[in-house]
């Protein structure tokens, strides 16, 4: 007897019960079962479906490297070389560069090319990929960007943030004025425009020389930018487009090489000290938005004494966050000085470490969810 | 002929009549636990419990599993939130049993029968069926000719490499046959 077929409907059930991976693979099932895991409508209503239960989301990090993308599986140790990491090919044809990430949301990485405005929004679960049009504000001297998810109009946003120099030169001597412009872009309306209230708060995002990459957070509906001059956070929400501005952990003097995360959902903090004894610090936000609520993690144990039983930090170890493996050991992953991935347990000590990219060269890396949703019609 | 009515509800039962021409007698709550027999009534106010319902559409080895199923839900569920795990498990020893095949058809009754609830539980099994499987195992389970030709193939392919690895290996055993194991 030949199998029964299933009406379309039925297949389509069957077919949101899936995870990512299986979806992309079964789009070689045939052309029809391709046209329907693309369609919008089937992929808004998976993600609708996973995001209302995230314990089954596959959480992955995304390293971005000159020679290449790399995909790593938090849950995986790292192997041999990292070995366990897989080579990821960025789907459009680009201008030769870094491309850098300015953040993830809900499957969606967006990237820009180091030192430029050419910005791509792309899915690294299903390899959707969206060139964005060129940004309203013309080319400054600094960038500062960000991006994230408005839910209040189901759409997705791009802040770039524009510093201009401008130098005049008098009877007297020369006068150097610093400005700033913000453009927003809307995924919805495929278009930026011009956000016109710059204030104080925005003029405060740090201005950062050209061999560093600002990198920015999105939580809770806002995008978050960290000026380590001062030590304060600053937040711009997507639905109401208002900024704020709070304190970074406890306010002391001495913090260097400070980087914004996200860990366990709420917003951490590592940085330096350059007290006595130098340490590194990892810092949580436990309640969002409230300054007493900054708790001390751990600090982390230097790693190469760790693994390799060498005593003293390099002064020039800065890390940045990259992910929380798995939420049942409180471990998570650093990476330490742009080319290293430092696994740490909850109490800060090194377990594993692997080199991912020469010292010269600059790893960006993030954290992202496997997910439909897609890079050109949200 | 007995002149008792039925007065107690719990033995006032339906009877059905399928498509291999069987008549299937069961509860009346479990024949209206379908939505297809339930309107069936609705359509036909003077139809009276005595009335054979036609049911064109299922044969009566699936029309028995879908009203076991359905008799054991309908009792874990009158006795509350501490049914509930031995419900599941239950529920999971049933499925387990059912080879691809006895699922497909499964599907299919209880989606002509509009059974919401046992038809997630039984589209969620076939997806967890497949979910590791390769295209080819997919293809033979929902009866799909490729038509891709082998160089559109080669190049989805590699576009999504990293989701074709980590695939369970198609076994000599034809997937109708299949039965989960664990």
């Amino acid at each position: 007897m030949p199998p029964p077929s299933f009406p379309s409907d039925i297949t389509e059930d069957i077919l949101q019960f899936l995870p990512v991976k299986s979806l992309v693979r079964f789009k070689l099932v045939c052309s029809s079962w391709r046209s329907l895991i693309s369609s919008s409508q089937f992929r808004k209503t998976h993600f609708n479906r996973a995001f209302q239960n995230p314990k089954l989301s596959t959480h992955k990090a995304l390293l971005s490297t000159p020679s290449g993308f790399m995909v790593l599986d938090p849950r995986k140790p790292f192997g041999d070389d990292g070995g366990t990491m897989v080579n990821l090919t960025f789907p459009l044809e680009r201008e030769d560069g870094h491309l850098r990430i300015v953040g993830s949301c809900n499957g969606l990485v967006c990237l820009v090319l180091d030192g430029k405005r050419d910005f791509f929004l792309w899915n690294p679960s299903t390899g959707d990929c969206n060139k964005l049009p060129e940004a309203c504000t013309p080319a400054g001297e600094w960038y500062v960007h960000g991006f994230g998810y408005d839910s209040s109009s189901e759409d997705y946003k791009v802040v770039l943030v524009t510093t201009y120099v401008h130098i005049t030169t008098t009877g007297t001597g020369t006068l150097c004025r610093i400005e700033a412009e913000v453009a927003i872009f809307s995924l919805k309306r495929n278009s930026w425009r011009i956000f016109e209230e710059v204030n104080k708060v925005i003029r405060r995002l740090p201005r950062w020389d050209c061999d560093s990459f600002p990198e920015s957070t999105f939580l809770n509906g806002a995008i978050h930018w960290i000026n380590d001059i001062v030590g304060t956070i600053i937040a711009f929400d997507l639905a109401s487009e208002t900024t704020c501005e709070f304190q970074a952990a406890s306010p002391r003097s001495g913090f260097f090489n400070m980087d914004l995360g996200v860990l366990g959902g709420c917003l951490c903090l590592i940085h330096d000290c350059y007290t006595d004894p130098y340490c590194v610090e990892l810092w949580v936000m436990k309640e969002y938005g409230v300054e007493t609520s900054w708790t001390k993690l751990c600090n982390l144990v230097n790693p190469d004494n760790a693994l390799y039983g060498i005593d003293d930090f390099a002064w020039y170890d800065f890390y940045t966050t990259l992910c929380l493996c798995n939420s049942e050991d409180d471990a998570f992953i650093l990476i330490r000085s742009r080319t290293e991935l430092i696994r740490f347990n909850g109490r800060g000590e090194a377990l594993e470490k692997v080199c991912i990219c020469n010292y010269s060269d600059n790893c960006d890396g993030i954290a992202f969810v496997e997910s439909m949703v897609s890079a050109n019609d949200p | 002929m007995s002149s008792t009515t039925e007065i107690e509800t719990h033995t006032k039962t339906i009877t059905l009549k399928t498509a291999d021409r069987k008549l299937f007698t069961l509860p009346e709550p479990v024949a209206m636990e379908f939505k297809t027999v339930k309107s069936f009534f609705d359509d036909n106010p003077d139809a009276s419990s005595h009335t054979v319902v036609p049911l064109p559409n299922v044969n009566l080895g699936e029309l028995e599993k879908i009203s076991f199923c359905c008799e054991a839900q309908l009792d874990f569920r009158s006795r509350g939130e501490s049914a509930k795990d031995e419900s599941k498990a239950q529920q999971k020893k049933f499925l387990k049993q059912q080879t691809n095949d006895e699922l497909k058809s499964l599907i299919l009754a209880a989606n002509y029968l509009d059974i919401a609830d046992l038809l997630n539980v039984l589209n969620q099994e076939a997806a967890d069926r497949i979910k590791n499987k390769s295209v080819e195992y997919v293809r033979r389970f929902f009866g799909i000719e490729n038509d891709y030709t082998p160089e559109e193939e080669a190049k989805v392919r590699a576009e999504n490499a990293w989701a074709f690895e980590g695939v369970d290996p198609d076994s000599d055993v034809d997937p109708d046959e299949d039965v989960m194991m664990n």
